[in-house]
């Protein structure tokens, strides 16, 4: 791309948009948010269903193992 | 539906029992009207309130009246129809009918076309002889009322037959009044667009067939496709509430 | 072909096979995303129109396009839902649904704020916009429609038909919207997009896309395998995986 340089030559240029920072930066600033909140609650979902279903395997192998001593090592 | 291979006999008699179930059906939907005349009537009270609301909030101004009346009349048709879909399927899903309509060899899809046109008979005729009355409170114009009357003849059996999917898809589900005006509201865009559309286009002296072709080509096609949407959400609903 | 469908229908093939993809999805999506946006917002130039304005173009042309196709994808998954009875599919409709709807806000929100400079207000009762509004509300529907069924079995089959419905009436929303749109704003401003637009534009804009597309998978093969966790959470497999992390 021969004529893509930058376009804004400093910070303050960049933010400022030619009057347009205000509109531009709230877009990608709520795109960021709304991201943000669908990986938090993919991971929150992931770490909820690990941790019980891990709890409740745990459990029931213990009371397995309680309920038939000598099969302690395969359960 | 049933297995055995059949003789041009038994071919005719099974014919003659879709009618005659479709005809019993029919007057059973129409008895139950009749009947529960409660179910008919809050409907109806509802269209007028609604309608009545938009004077008092709005302005009861001639002349806004007249412009806008013809879209206040068929929200409040729209909320009215969308608000009462929940007890389409309810009472017959909790008193085990349903089942045993599911299970009648009558293919199903036709039966609910059947139910769909008597309820539409029972509860939606009612509210569009009120119509003209309505139209003459919010000052429209007596031609313009007749356009408003034809649209929504045309209009609320659509509505009706997409709201019947919804309502199909949500008899086990308890209190399913506001999810069923979430989850349909959007397919009734359509109907109101070319609805109110047609009673604008009249009202500034433009042809109409265009609009009531559209509503038309709509009410065929939900005619065709929504029985088949609705026959399968009452099967899913009956399998495993 | 049909060896592959028949594996797709299993969700201990599809959990390793999507544990495996999602770093991938994930690092191509960060980049594609970071190249595109760094690309979009500092580098490409100044639209002759509409300013840096148009810059929102990055995200809301990908978002909007996503949030339409997704929900296509579902009806998809829908029918071979109820067609094949194929498990898998109403996962997907399941770690879909949410994706679309946040990528149609997106759409949505962006849409409005770049109306602000383009049309001098926030919302434009403009063709695209109220479409893509009605888009959201069939995103919220199909949701809440799984929230209120309990049965899984009543659910998977009731937003597949709803999806099937939902995407029959698509094309009679859209087309009824724009009749309605031309017969209200007989000369309404068009946002400028694809036609004449250099490639200085339109690259960064196919990086965004892209990078929109991997970062959808990313998420939805994520949600995915916590369905397929959850469903399967009595299969041994799923114990044995469970007790190894």
């Amino acid at each position: 791309m021969g004529d893509a340089l930058m376009q804004f030559d400093s910070l303050q240029s960049l933010i400022a948009m030619n009057g347009y920072g205000a509109y531009v930066w709230s877009s990608y600033l709520v795109f960021l948010v709304v991201i943000a909140a669908l990986v938090l609650g993919t991971r929150l979902q992931y770490r909820r269903i690990v941790l019980d279903q891990q709890r409740l395997v745990r459990i029931e192998s213990r009371k397995a193992s309680e309920r038939k001593p000598q099969n302690e090592s395969g359960s | 539906m049933q297995p055995e291979s059949r003789t041009p006999v038994t071919l005719r008699e099974s014919g003659d029992g879709l009618i005659r179930a479709g005809v019993t059906t029919f007057r059973r939907e129409l008895l139950i009207a009749f009947r529960e005349k409660q179910d008919v009537i809050n409907p109806l009270v509802f269209f007028v309130l609604i309608v009545s609301l938009f004077p008092l909030g709005i302005s009861p101004e001639t002349e806004f009246l007249r412009d806008a009346g013809a879209g206040i009349i068929w929200v409040a048709a729209l909320l009215a129809i969308l608000l009462s879909l929940n007890m389409l399927f309810r009472n017959d899903y909790a008193d085990g009918y349903l089942e045993q309509w599911v299970l009648s060899p009558q293919p199903l899809a036709m039966m609910a076309l059947v139910r769909v046109s008597a309820v539409w008979v029972a509860s939606v005729v009612p509210l569009l002889l009120l119509v003209p009355l309505l139209g003459l409170m919010l000052h429209l114009p007596a031609e313009r009322i007749g356009v408003l009357t034809l649209t929504l003849l045309m209009g609320s059996p659509v509505l009706l037959l997409i709201g019947a999917i919804g309502a199909a898809l949500t008899v086990s589900v308890r209190n399913s009044g506001m999810l069923l005006a979430l989850l349909m509201t959007p397919f009734y865009v359509p109907v109101l667009i070319f609805g109110t559309g047609a009673v604008t286009a009249f009202g500034q002296g433009a042809s109409i067939t265009g609009h009531l072709a559209i509503l038309g080509a709509m009410l065929a096609l939900a005619i065709v496709l929504a029985p088949l949407a609705i026959a399968a959400g009452l099967r899913m609903s009956v399998a495993n509430g | 072909m049909w060896q592959w469908f028949h594996k797709l229908g299993s969700p201990k093939w599809f959990f390793g096979i999507a544990g495996r993809l999602i770093p991938w999805l994930g690092f191509g999506a960060l980049i594609l995303l970071g190249v595109g946006i760094v690309w979009g917002l500092l580098f490409a130039p100044a639209d002759y129109q509409q300013g840096d304005s148009y810059r929102i173009i990055f995200i809301h042309v990908p978002s909007a396009y996503l949030g339409q196709s997704l929900y296509v994808a579902m009806a998809v998954a829908g029918a071979v839902g109820l067609i094949w009875r194929m498990k898998m599919a109403d996962t997907f409709i399941a770690a879909t649904a949410p994706v679309g709807a946040a990528l149609t806000f997106v759409a949505l929100f962006t849409g409005a704020v770049w109306g602000k400079p383009t049309w001098g207000t926030w919302w434009v009762w403009d063709a695209r916009l109220t479409s893509m509004l009605l888009l959201f509300f069939l995103y919220l529907g199909v949701m809440a429609l799984r929230r209120a069924l309990e049965d899984p079995e009543n659910r998977a089959r009731a937003s597949a038909i709803l999806t099937l419905v939902g995407v029959v009436n698509i094309p009679i929303i859209k087309f009824s919207v724009e009749w309605w749109n031309t017969l209200h704003q007989p000369a309404s401003i068009k946002m400028t997009e694809a036609p004449a637009m250099p490639a200085s534009m339109w690259v960064p804009l196919l990086i965004c896309a892209i990078g929109f597309h991997l970062l959808a998978g990313w998420l939805i093969l994520m949600r995915m395998r916590n369905e397929i966790l959850y469903r399967e959470r009595r299969a041994r497999w799923v114990r044995d995986w469970l007790l190894s992390q």
